[in-house]
């Protein structure tokens, strides 16, 4: 049975005032399924990382509705907002974005941590296993390369089970080699595990091993296609 | 520990030296608030334990009164004590003061022996009622030496005045008109000598012995009754107004000490000292919530972009919150009490190494300053302190919260950059190259982050350039309000030809030393407006209103060759200008601070007379009265001040007694004769009291005495000296080996009087500097802790200035600017607001004594001077760091 895990409704997004206003987002609707795979793809300035932000909950939409799971995400005040972001969504950025004094460990079971609930020491052994990142977990991310790190932080985006895992350009900083393994895992964890992912990218080829492919240009959806 | 307070321990620890100097700023601030609140509760400790050396413990005292009189107060639970002390009588003992001719003996009990002033000096305390104490100042004043252990026989008596009957020590001896009756002769036993009595009123006729009282206090005798009430803050106002009993036959309070212990009817004893700790706590409650707030700023948005991730993966506001406040609570669990033992340790430091000055400068001998600290008050600092933390902690984290996530992972906030203005960025691009420029831009583009850093500069400037105004200004009214003479101690009358001699023997004792001539001149003065200051015109008009009296005087006196000699070259003077015969100079003594007395204020003035420049005076003579009159004032003809001329009047007993005289106050229709005017040269002004200057709303003229054309030659030796009752009996010596008979009456000792005020001022002056001091050191921290953040925010931005090939000296050069930019900016916005507050200051101060206005100039020099130094070594620091940057790393690691 196919079910709706997000659904999107006119999403607008103005940045600036004035003459100096941008429109990142210009009326974006559609939805995604339960264990979908869905690339991004778009030219720079097209508004990719500005839908990403808008899914998950770090940035507040100008008009227009994003519901997870069938519940209106930014319906919440700050709080539940937060909650939503802990439970629901794992974020995965260019930069890593890990946190420079939290070790391996620390980084990734931090939303857990955040959550007041206790690591699920099985599944934490399991990511790391499944990430390569074991025997590491006492490693600052300054101690680890950029492919490692970039681990981390999918481990810390998967740690939660969340229902979407959304990656803003995962691979932007990687070479090829670290860039395909990187894929490689993101598209074992939607195969094994039936994780709903959502990829921005720009490498034709990265987008090609997804399921379904939204194009985007200057704030607009401008085609949808599923190609597996 | 959850997660987000380790997080916030390591952000911490990675951020050593910003956690650290915000530690710092945590220490000094508490370290100030403890210092404060120690020094208050120590100054009014000492102040009252000072009174009741002085005074006495007592809070009444009951006149001559008996027992059964003051029974229902004795029978008061809350009557702390009652000390009795019995009249015996007065008998002549031979002494030199011609208005203290008697010793008189007074009984005291145990109680009065405990509990009012008795301060043995040697031998020991009476035991019985043969045994007596005797006063020091038997001897210092009245010349009669007793020697321990020497029995005397006294004819006890009754003073008895034809006019008034019987008369007690309250009342001055009647010269003449009062005689001892009912004499009995007693014997008793000097055992021991103590300091003279606090309980002896000034002009009391007798030395006051004291023996012990034989017995209870009987129902029907006279006593003076002492009375401590427990808890006065309390039981005080009720207990006196219920006990009208004890003011039977008069009475007196102790008002002094019940100030001191917070009896509210009697108003606040040293506003001085309470006003000078309110404005330093908010001074320091200033500078503190700055430094502290400002350190927090900064750690809040050094984080912000940690704050935003943790968010993004779903950290709440309140778990946000909680990490800052836990950031206090450590910062404050180290600081706090660091801060307390370091603000009561230099109080203690400071009262110590200040021991001998306390001792000296509050009281005589008896009396000290301890550290008093009571954990309340330790509380009280701490949770100032505290409370501070939390409000600088709170505030930027609020901020921080209020932009989305992404927001503050990006710092996009920061990134906002404006268009620059105009014409700075070529003269910075001149000056500094492209380096200037590029800083110019950073500072305009980023305008906030700079403001932090520069307000923190200008608060400092503010609060160092108003505590050194403050300082200023306290002391100067501290200074004025007392209106000490220039001498410690005179001796009236040394023969004129055996002057030089005593007076170089004297100074060898190694004190200062002048003479004057015994005689000196009193004399009336016009002073027109244009040769007056504006402050002696404000204070002659308090003074005297519209009257058209002529109330202006001066002074002259003669002083000793040799100490005019060394006034002269002390203050630079040519000194052939002063001892022509033919032309005579003063000196002229041309300030002065005199209070104003209205029904119910005293205001001090503090002014010069006469306007920089003026070379003379005119001197007001009026002509001999004609036969049957006498000279009545001298005054203006017409009907205001100013109008007409200087006219002498006169005016007989007839006329006074009739009242012929008009609405003016001269008198009506009777001789007149216009004044004879003589000019006065001036050949120098001094604006301080030379040693041996008296203290008076007149101006003082001084010559040398070989100017003096009078008959009187005896000389008067004033001297500044430490040890007063020391230097008496050195003089004394050194007289009498010269062979000149020695009247201790002639010794004036003006110590005692100038005791508290000098006290005062020390006090002032010790703690305002210590608060300075403090004061600076929180505003260093404060320029240190933004200076650095600015650049360490830049990191990013320096490492790619360097990948692209800037030099270390252009780096420098960069940062110089910077520094100039930080220094120039603050110091325009901190000095005029710093002179403003200084002026409010002024105002404060002026209340209490009326001066012009002057800037603390050195205290704004040292602050110019400072914040550019401050800056420069701040900015030194911070960019040395950046400088071991691998540029490539800091590039890595600051990316988003
Ligand atoms: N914080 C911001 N303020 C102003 N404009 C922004 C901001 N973030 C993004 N934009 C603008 O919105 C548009 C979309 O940006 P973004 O979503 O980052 O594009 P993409 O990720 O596709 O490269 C761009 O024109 C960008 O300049
Ligand atoms: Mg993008």
């Amino acid at each position: 049975m196919k079910m709706e895990i997000l659904r999107v409704e006119n999403l607008t997004k103005i940045y600036g005032k004035g003459e100096n206003e941008v429109r990142a987002l210009n009326g974006v609707s559609f939805s995604v399924e339960k264990g979908d795979f869905v690339a991004i793809v778009g030219p720079s300035g097209s508004g990719k990382s500005t839908l990403l932000h808008t899914l998950g909950g770090v940035d507040r939409p100008t008009s227009g509705k994003v519901f997870v799971n069938g519940r209106d995400v930014y319906a919440g005040n700050d709080e539940q907002i937060a909650i939503f972001r802990r439970r629901d969504v794992g974020l995965i950025y260019q930069f890593y974005n890990l946190i420079p004094v939290l070790n391996v460990r620390e980084n990734m079971t931090l939303p857990v941590l955040l959550d007041g609930r206790k690591v699920n020491e099985e599944r934490l052994s399991e990511l790391l296993r499944v990430l390569d990142l074991t025997g590491r977990e006492k490693h600052l991310p300054n101690q680890l390369s950029g492919g490692q790190q970039q681990r981390v932080s999918i481990g810390r985006a998967l740690m939660n089970s969340p229902s979407i895992v959304l990656a803003d350009e995962p691979t932007g900083n990687l070479d090829s080699k670290n860039s395909q393994e990187i894929v490689n895992l993101l598209k074992m964890f939607n195969r094994e595990y039936g994780q709903t992912l959502i990829v921005i990218t720009h490498d034709e080829s990265i987008a090609l091993q997804a399921k379904r492919i939204i194009a985007i240009e200057d704030g607009r959806i401008t085609r949808d296609e599923r190609i597996r | 520990m959850s997660i987000m307070n380790l997080l916030t321990r390591r952000t911490m620890g990675m951020n050593r030296v910003r956690t650290i100097v915000t530690i710092i700023g945590i220490i000094l601030s508490t370290a100030m608030f403890t210092a404060v609140i120690t020094i208050c509760t120590s100054l009014y400790g000492a102040l009252r334990e000072g009174e009741i050396a002085q005074s006495g413990s007592f809070h009444i005292h009951a006149f001559s009164t008996n027992r059964e009189t003051v029974a229902p107060a004795l029978e008061d639970g809350r009557t702390e004590y009652a000390a009795f002390a019995k009249d015996v009588g007065y008998a002549v003992i031979g002494s030199e003061n011609p208005n203290k001719p008697y010793l008189f003996i007074l009984a005291a009990d145990e109680t009065f022996m405990r509990e009012m002033p008795v301060h043995l000096t040697s031998g020991r305390m009476p035991e019985n009622s043969t045994e007596v104490l005797i006063p020091d100042h038997l001897y210092m004043n009245g010349g009669v030496d007793i020697p321990l252990g020497e029995t005397l026989t006294l004819d006890l008596g009754e003073r008895t005045s034809a006019e008034f009957g019987s008369l007690w020590q309250n009342i001055g001896y009647q010269v003449g008109a009062e005689e001892l009756t009912d004499t009995v002769p007693v014997r008793c036993t000097v055992v021991g000598k103590y300091a003279r009595p606090d309980f002896e009123p000034y002009s009391a006729p007798g030395y006051t012995a004291l023996t012990v009282m034989d017995g209870e206090p009987d129902a029907d005798s006279a006593y003076e009754v002492f009375i401590r009430v427990k808890n006065p803050r309390k039981n005080y106002v009720g207990y006196s107004e219920e006990h009208t009993e004890l003011y039977a036959f008069g009475s007196e309070d102790h008002s002094g000490l019940l100030q001191l212990e917070g009896v509210t009817r009697y108003g606040n004893i040293s506003a001085a000292i309470t006003n000078f700790a309110i404005i330093l706590s908010v001074l320091i409650f200033a500078g503190s919530v700055c430094l502290i707030y400002s350190a927090f700023s900064i750690s809040v948005s050094e984080r912000t972009k940690q704050f935003g991730l943790l968010s993004s993966v779903g950290a709440t506001h309140k778990q946000i919150r909680r990490s800052v406040l836990y950031e206090a609570c450590a910062l404050s669990a180290i600081g706090i009490p660091v801060g307390a033992a370091a603000g009561v340790g230099g109080i203690a430091l400071t009262l110590y190494l200040l021991r001998g000055k306390f001792g000296d400068l509050l009281g005589s001998s008896y009396m000290s300053m301890h550290l008093a600290v009571t954990p309340a008050c330790i509380l009280l600092a701490a949770a100032i302190a505290f409370v501070t933390v939390l409000v600088s902690a709170w505030i930027p984290s609020v901020r921080a919260m209020r932009i989305s996530p992404i927001e503050a992972i990006r710092q996009s906030r920061d990134i906002k950059a404006k268009e620059s203005g105009t014409g700075r960025p070529r003269l910075a691009a001149k000056l500094f190259g492209a380096e200037g420029l590029l800083a110019d831009k950073y500072y305009s583009r980023s305008r906030k982050k700079y403001r932090a850093t520069i307000i923190s500069l200008a608060m400092s400037v503010i609060l160092f350039v108003a505590a050194s105004g403050f300082c200023l200004y306290m002391t100067r009214s501290a200074a004025s309000v007392d209106n000490r003479p220039g001498f410690d101690l005179y001796y009236e009358g040394v023969p004129a030809d055996e002057f030089a001699r005593i007076r170089s023997a004297a100074a060898a004792e190694g004190d200062e030393f002048a003479g004057y001539s015994v005689d000196f001149d009193h004399v009336m003065l016009y002073l027109p407006d244009e040769s007056t200051t504006p402050e002696y015109r404000k204070y002659y008009s308090a003074a005297y209103g519209d009257s058209v009296m002529l109330n202006a005087y001066a002074q002259i006196r003669w002083m000793d060759d040799e100490s005019f000699r060394e006034l002269i070259k002390t203050n630079g003077l040519d000194e052939a200008a002063f001892f022509d015969p033919e032309h005579p100079r003063a000196i002229a003594l041309n300030h002065a601070s005199v209070p104003v007395y209205s029904p119910d204020t005293r205001e001090n003035y503090v002014f010069n007379f006469l306007k920089s420049g003026v070379t003379s005076v005119s001197a007001v003579r009026v002509p001999a009265a004609p036969e049957g009159y006498e000279e009545d004032c001298v005054a203006w003809s017409g009907s205001v001040y100013g109008e007409g001329e200087i006219t002498a009047y006169y005016s007989n007993d007839y006329a006074r007694m009739n009242t012929l005289y008009d609405e003016m106050g001269r008198p009506k229709g009777l001789p007149t004769a216009p004044v004879i005017f003589e000019e006065c040269e001036i050949g120098a002004m001094l604006e301080y009291m030379p040693v041996g200057a008296f203290p008076g709303s007149y101006l003082s003229l001084i010559y040398p005495v070989s100017q003096y054309r009078g008959e009187n030659t005896d000389m008067s030796l004033f001297l500044r000296c430490g040890d007063t009752l020391g230097t008496i009996a050195a003089l004394t010596g050194i007289m009498e080996d010269a062979g000149i008979t020695v009247e201790q009456n002639r010794f004036f000792d003006a110590t005692e009087s100038a005791r508290q005020m000098t006290s005062i001022i020390t006090i002032i002056k010790v703690f305002s500097y210590g608060f300075i001091t403090l004061i600076s050191l929180i505003s260093v921290a404060n320029v240190f802790n933004t200076v650095t953040t600015n650049v360490a925010l830049r990191r990013r931005d320096y490492a790619m200035l360097r990948s692209m090939g800037m030099t270390a000296r252009g780096m420098n050069r960069m940062s110089n600017f910077e520094c100039l930019i930080y220094g120039s900016r603050s110091l325009l916005i901190g000095l005029p607001i710093a002179v403003g507050v200084t002026y409010l200051v002024h105002l404060a101060a002026d209340g209490a004594a009326h001066m012009s206005f002057t800037l603390p100039w050195a205290a704004m020099a040292i602050a110019v001077v400072s914040v550019f130094l401050v800056v420069f070594i701040s900015m030194l620091y911070s960019t040395g760091k950046l400088k071991k940057d691998n540029p490539i790393d800091a590039l890595k690691n600051e990316n988003v």
